[in-house]
């Protein structure tokens, strides 16, 4: 067998054996940041749109009550007529976004049953999305795992990370785990990272090395 | 539009709206990237690959022949791979990427090419590929890594005597606090210690913060 046959047969069995479960939480959270975008474009498109028809609903700022408000479709103050072709083609963009906000809730379920057979721990520690989200941005559970617990700290403060190393402007306190309840409800949330990106580490270390 | 040939064997030349474009003779007429092409000659886009930049910007020499074998570091996609391999003709180039993502585009581009063989692998660890490859003539590497001059010396072992090396350097990933001036003249001279630096040219504008050197093995 010559060298490129050889070569291209070991590097199909490589390309197998390299790949491991944790792109599917990689891909399910790039799946569920995509929706998250498409629908608050949705809404604030739909926002405008009944907006001419009951102005005051429109000023609600919560999805789930707008959109429940809109369903009633009841005319407001200073509205103006419209007729059943436009609250019909209101109410399909409705539909549609009722059907992408359910397709969210059932990707949400579908990672977080991913993180409890890859890594439970980081579930516990840090929640499905945060958790998925410090993956990704590890590029895997295993890099994930062998970083120290200040670079998980400032996972996702890349931009201001290097702002400090250039121009010595102050160091980030905190990247994608400020999302975490523990850190953004905290009086001192520097400390609250540390802490909570310690416990992160350890947890990670487990699932990874750890007996399952 | 006329195409002419360059000085360097293999790369074609011609003249679009007063823009200098470059070829390269896809041999068995496929275009794996639909890039702009007129018949068999395919475009060899400065913006996509660093070696049609350093050819764009007036490198001297590019040690690229006929039937040559070559080492290639970090394929990724294959792009610069695939016009290499339009060079190279019969000769043989074994790409190696580390990422399975982007090695499972560049196998597609190598089951088609007879002239080109993918290695999954780490550029750092030269002994879990050694089986896999042959002396060559030429490496070119592409790995945008902190310790990359290093990893470029445990792969010379593969070079033959007077071969020659290409080397893209990113500053950026070596220390993003340095001016890149002073990183590439830091690089230079590491690299004479084993090389003969032959031509060193910034990539400005297509690559920020990249530098490409051709080098000699004494």
């Amino acid at each position: 067998m010559d060298l490129r046959e050889l070569n291209l047969k070991k590097t199909a069995e490589d390309m197998q054996k390299a790949i491991t479960r944790d792109i599917f939480i990689i891909q399910t959270i790039h799946t569920i940041d995509l929706l998250i975008i498409e629908i608050n474009k949705l809404v604030s498109n739909l926002r405008e749109r009944y907006g001419y028809y009951n102005p005051k609903v429109s000023r609600i700022q919560d999805h789930a009550e707008l959109l429940s408000e809109i369903k009633k479709f009841r005319k407001g103050d200073l509205g103006i007529d419209y007729t059943m072709e436009d609250k019909g083609s209101v109410a399909d963009l409705m539909r549609e976004i009722d059907n992408v906000n359910s397709l969210k809730t059932v990707q949400e379920k579908y990672l977080e049953d991913l993180m409890r057979q890859e890594c439970p721990k980081l579930l516990f520690s840090a929640g499905a999305l945060i958790g998925a989200r410090l993956v990704d941005l590890a590029g895997g559970l295993k890099n994930l795992a062998q970083m120290p617990s200040s670079r998980i700290q400032i996972l996702g403060a890349e931009k201001s990370l290097f702002k400090h190393l250039k121009t010595r402007s102050k160091p980030p306190r905190f990247g994608v785990i400020f999302n975490h309840e523990s850190v953004s409800k905290a009086d001192n949330k520097g400390k609250a990272a540390r802490h909570l990106s310690g416990k992160i580490s350890i947890d990670v270390k487990q699932d990874y090395f750890g007996e399952k | 539009m006329n195409i002419e040939k360059t000085k360097f064997i293999g790369i074609f030349e011609g003249w679009q709206d007063k823009k200098r474009v470059f070829f390269t003779k896809s041999i068995d007429g496929k275009n794996f990237f639909n890039e702009f092409c007129i018949d068999d000659y395919i475009e060899f886009n400065p913006k996509r690959s660093k070696l049609s930049a350093a050819i764009i910007k007036k490198i001297s020499l590019v040690p690229i022949k006929e039937n040559m074998k070559i080492l290639y570091l970090g394929a990724a996609h294959g792009y610069t791979a695939s016009h290499i391999s339009n060079m190279i003709k019969n000769g043989m180039m074994f790409c190696l990427d580390f990422a399975p993502r982007v090695v499972r585009d560049l196998y597609f581009i190598c089951e088609e090419r007879k002239n080109m063989a993918p290695i999954l692998g780490d550029a750092n660890d030269p002994d879990a590929y050694k089986s896999r490859v042959e002396q060559v003539d030429l490496i070119y590497q592409d790995i945008a890594q902190k310790n990359q001059v290093e990893i470029l010396f445990k792969n010379l072992q593969f070079l033959k005597n007077n071969g020659h090396v290409l080397l893209a350097v990113k500053s950026r990933s070596i220390d993003v606090t340095k001016r890149p001036a002073e990183i590439f003249n830091a690089v230079e001279k590491q690299l004479s210690q084993k090389l003969k630096v032959i031509d060193k040219k910034e990539l400005d504008p297509f690559e920020k913060d990249h530098c490409f050197f051709v080098c000699q093995k004494r």
